[in-house]
């Protein structure tokens, strides 16, 4: 295994609401190493996106904060460095692609400018050079026509030519961690298989670290080493790519698996999870999952469940993980 | 571009015609005979007589209008009643106190809303959003005429730093144009001022949520530079267009603050022509006026393509 | 925990009147109620004036001009030794009942087109919009002083220019209104089985113009005391004997050096009296529907 680049340990993340301060992730680790591509998968709530936001230090605040943990990038502790230094960071060795490339895209400027901007901030190079640099990130994103392109609005673009137009602006001062949340998720089927092969070659060719957030467990198998579940705010299994689709260790794992659209079985009816995830002010007692388990017990509302060691790198939060035998994906 | 611009003006036509009608209709307006209103109650026969000719007005309502508006077309606004001069060259003499007053008074309402937008728009709900909208909202409450006097109180007449009336054109000393300048600026700004504050403040809140504003920050950008370049120019699509509107309330609200500083501009003409009952310098008054209110709009919607690319001509 | 109950709460209020939901708003949003009741003290401090004003306003004291506020006379005198604060409550008479007037006027003028143009659409209302749009391309002021020019200078002229002026707004609102409600299938139902103009407006318009209608009265009101004000100040408005709060800064213009108070508290008034407007028309904005607000 590589060098991890990004550690995070027990993170906590909080958010003023109608009931209080809410704790929307909790005791959350992982870690991705240098060249390695993380799944962050869970249902929309499930606090994945605060987690890949909160790496950059970037939930808004208010309403939110980062109440507890650790985050280590190439072994220096994030949390508490002073505004500057993060904003160093920033789009130099650590860069984000969003969900919404219409909406993360500021209408008011063109392409190049936007791209231009991060490596004049980062590179100190005059407009010109840093024109020249938008020019080979645009190439190096496949964008048809760079020269002519590279003067447009968002406006102008269609979703998949503006979703390689940010994913550039990410690459521009070639960053080490590349933090992706949901950036094929708006796209169309065959736009979106073509942006996850070009994230794949890029990563390739450029041999950075990728947490890739999503809540599809399809893109995970086509993109990811590890992939790590999170239900409710927490963590429910890690596992690498293949065991995870082999042999789930978390019921929601299954469920999730179960849920998911196979190739080549018509007619064959998809398992939803039955209930709906809970609102993180009102999380049930013992596993979060519990109310929504086909396999929980009366115990399994009473008391609070660790993540238990699977070794070789797994981990399941479930009491019964040794006595269950759960389906993988077929 | 210029086929932009040149849309734009022919969609002014039909706008203008319905203006010169309206125009043209106030002197339908007067009740009882124009003629003997416009002479003043002492005038004789005659002198009625001599106004009624002068005017056409036995003449058929149409063609009165046509004499009038090919008379306003050729750039003939008609003679004062008052002074017997052609009423285009007196309004001409005027307009650049009226323009450089209204200019002066959209920098003020600029300098100060612009900032104070900013500053509440990327704090709402702290003390100096607080303050800034309170301020707003009593900027829009005070009586401009009231503020203009506590100015010339205050800064005139308590203080003497500053001169309570007059108007020296700018071409002939600037020193001297501002001083006498800045008291009807700020008078006649501060309302504009107050309305673009909370235009801008909520543009700004609604912009600061925005995506991009969060890719701006993952840009490594520092906050000042994101809300001054990816905030701003935002939050000002919203704002160019109230302050297309603003214009036209400026330059109305010219007729009190001229009265009050004594500034011989196109507002104090309107009003002492009132009195006068000189009614082809007041119709002048108000073709000039819509005359510049029409293009200021024109400026504004050119300028609207620079920070609204989407509305940008191809 | 208190989630269901909320819910709840919710439920309830669905069933309860769009009207009485926007009461209960309402009553929530105190610096409102503080405006109201500022405004309805006001108003019978105005009507009541004779009985409440401590001074005859027209009482000249030639022996006490220009005195500075006092005990005797709260806000001074003016340059006739008149008392100023018995002079201003009298002025409130004719500028909340100047204000009144305008709106009024506006109204009359602006609704009927604007009912006429949403609901006819077409020519009509391509016509109607168009001189709506002429009307507001003039710089308001110079216009109102053009319409005064020609009726003559007085108070309830300047009410006829201000109401002209405040009219096009109160035409958009209505057509806008009348075009929505127009286009709902209900309604085209409705007229599909021969049910009359009338009733498509009393019935199906007017509950719900109504209270958007109310904001924008409350505005205006401010709006057309502060216009009032401009045009008495110049001597365009309010004639002597009437003053207005405008006509008495304009008096007080002349001694503005010897006697500060006589612009000093007339313009105070007109200020609080505008604000207290203003502060009550966002507090109905505020206490209207989402779904009303997200038209506006």
């Amino acid at each position: 295994m590589s060098a991890p680049l990004l550690e995070v340990e027990d993170l906590a993340v909080e958010f003023l609401t109608d009931h209080g301060w809410v704790r929307v992730v909790d005791g959350v680790s992982f870690s991705v190493g240098a060249g390695e591509t993380l799944g962050l998968v869970g249902e929309s709530g499930s606090g994945k996106t605060v987690t890949s936001l909160s790496v950059m230090q970037l939930i808004p605040r208010p309403p939110g904060r980062i109440a507890g943990g650790s985050i280590r990038f190439e072994g220096r502790e994030l949390l508490g460095l002073p505004e500057h230094e993060l904003e160093a960071l920033r789009g130099e060795a650590i860069a984000m692609v969003f969900q919404e490339s219409m909406t993360s895209l500021n209408p008011a400027f063109t392409i190049g400018d936007q791209i231009g901007e991060v490596v004049r901030r980062h590179r100190g190079v005059s407009r010109r050079e840093a024109r020249v640099r938008a020019l080979e990130v645009l190439e190096l994103v496949q964008i048809p026509d760079p020269e002519a392109r590279i003067d447009a609005y968002p406006h102008e673009f269609s979703g998949g030519m503006r979703q390689r137009a940010a994913i550039a602006m990410a690459l521009a001062c070639d960053p080490k961690l590349l933090i992706a949340d949901e950036p094929t998720t708006a796209l169309d089927v065959t736009v979106q298989a073509q942006v996850l092969d070009l994230l794949r070659s890029l990563q390739q060719r450029l041999g950075m670290g990728i947490l890739f957030v999503t809540h599809n467990l399809g893109v995970v198998a086509d993109l990811c080493d590890r992939v790590t579940v999170m239900y409710a705010g927490r963590i429910v299994e890690t596992a690498n790519v293949f065991d995870l689709f082999e042999g789930p260790q978390h019921p929601y794992t299954e469920g999730l698996l179960q849920a998911m659209p196979q190739l080549g079985e018509r007619g064959k009816r998809l398992a939803a999870i039955p209930g709906t995830p809970p609102m993180p002010w009102q999380m049930p007692d013992g596993c979060r999952f519990h109310p929504r388990c086909p396999y929980a017990e009366a115990a399994c509302a009473q008391q609070d469940v660790m993540l238990t060691e699977l070794g070789e790198g797994r981990s399941a939060r479930c009491r019964r993980v040794h006595e269950l035998d759960l389906k993988g994906a077929e | 571009m210029l086929a932009f611009i040149l849309q734009r003006l022919l969609a002014l036509v039909p706008l203008l015609f319905i203006v010169s009608l309206l125009v043209f209709s106030l002197v339908l307006l007067i009740p009882g005979d124009p003629a003997y209103m416009l002479a003043g109650e002492s005038a004789t026969p005659e002198e009625i007589a001599e106004i009624r000719s002068d005017m056409g007005l036995d003449d058929p309502v149409l063609l009165q209008y046509a004499r009038w508006t090919g008379g306003v077309l050729r750039g003939d606004l008609g003679t004062s009643l008052f002074s017997d001069q052609p009423v285009l060259e007196v309004l001409l003499e005027r307009l650049p106190v009226t323009l450089s007053l209204a200019f002066a008074a959209i920098l003020v309402s600029l300098l100060v809303s612009i900032p104070a937008g900013v500053i509440a728009g990327t704090r709402p709900g702290s003390l100096a959003d607080r303050l800034v909208t309170l301020g707003a909202s009593t900027g829009l409450a005070i009586p401009n005429f009231w503020l203009g006097l506590m100015l010339i109180l205050v800064f005139a007449i308590w203080n003497g730093w500053l001169p309570a009336t007059g108007y020296v054109p700018l071409t002939e000393h600037p020193g001297a144009w501002l001083r006498h300048i800045l008291l009807p600026a700020i008078t006649l700004g501060l309302s504009a001022a107050a309305i673009l504050t909370r235009q801008l403040r909520g543009a700004m809140i609604d912009v600061m949520n925005q995506d991009y504003i969060r890719t701006a920050r993952a840009k490594g950008l520092a906050w000042r530079g994101v809300v001054l370049k990816h905030g701003l120019k935002n939050a000002a699509i919203p704002m160019v267009t109230i302050l297309g509107l603003q214009a036209n309330y400026l330059l109305g609200g010219t007729v009190i603050v001229e009265q009050i500083f004594g500034m011989p501009g196109l507002g104090q003409l309107a009003v002492a022509s009132v009195f006068t009952r000189d009614l082809p310098m007041i119709q002048g008054v108000v073709i000039m006026a819509v005359f510049v209110a029409v293009f200021v709009n024109l400026l504004v919607d050119i300028s609207y393509g620079y920070f609204n690319p989407k509305v940008r001509p191809q | 925990m208190s989630e269901p109950n909320a819910a709840a709460l919710d439920q309830l209020g669905a069933s309860v009147s769009a009207r009485r939901r926007f009461l209960r708003r309402f009553l929530r949003q105190r610096p409102a109620l503080y405006a109201l009741g500022f405004l309805v003290l006001l108003a019978l401090g105005a009507v009541f004036a004779p009985w409440v004003a401590p001074h005859d306003p027209l009482a000249q004291n030639l022996d006490r001009v220009l005195e500075a506020p006092s005990f005797d006379h709260f806000f001074g005198t003016d340059e006739l030794g008149r008392d100023v604060a018995s002079r201003t409550l009298f002025a409130a008479r004719i500028s909340l009942l100047a204000a009144f007037q305008a709106v009024v006027i506006a109204l009359l003028i602006g609704v009927p087109p604007g009912l006429v143009a949403g609901l006819f659409g077409g020519q009509t209302d391509n016509l109607i919009m168009r001189i709506t749009d002429a009307l507001m391309s003039f710089p308001p002021l110079i216009l109102a002083v053009a319409i005064i020019a020609v009726l003559g200078p007085s108070l309830t002229n300047a009410m006829i220019a201000v109401g002209i002026l405040l009219s096009p707004t109160f035409l958009r609102l209505m057509r806008g209104t009348a075009m929505a409600v127009a286009q709902e299938t209900y309604v085209e139902a409705a007229r599909s089985i021969g049910c009359s103009q009338s009733w498509i407006i009393t019935r199906h318009i007017l509950p719900n113009v109504v209270s958007p209608l109310f904001v924008q009265i409350s505005v205006f009101a401010g709006v057309a005391m502060l216009a009032e004000a401009g045009l008495s100040f110049l001597g365009l408005g309010a004639q002597p004997p009437d003053s207005s709060w405008g006509a008495m800064v304009g008096r007080g213009f002349r001694y503005i050096s010897h006697s500060p108070s006589l612009i000093v508290f007339p313009g105070l008034a007109i200020a609080v009296t505008v604000l207290a407007f203003y502060v009550l028309g966002d507090g109905l904005r505020d206490s209207l529907g989402r779904e009303v607000r997200r038209e506006q």
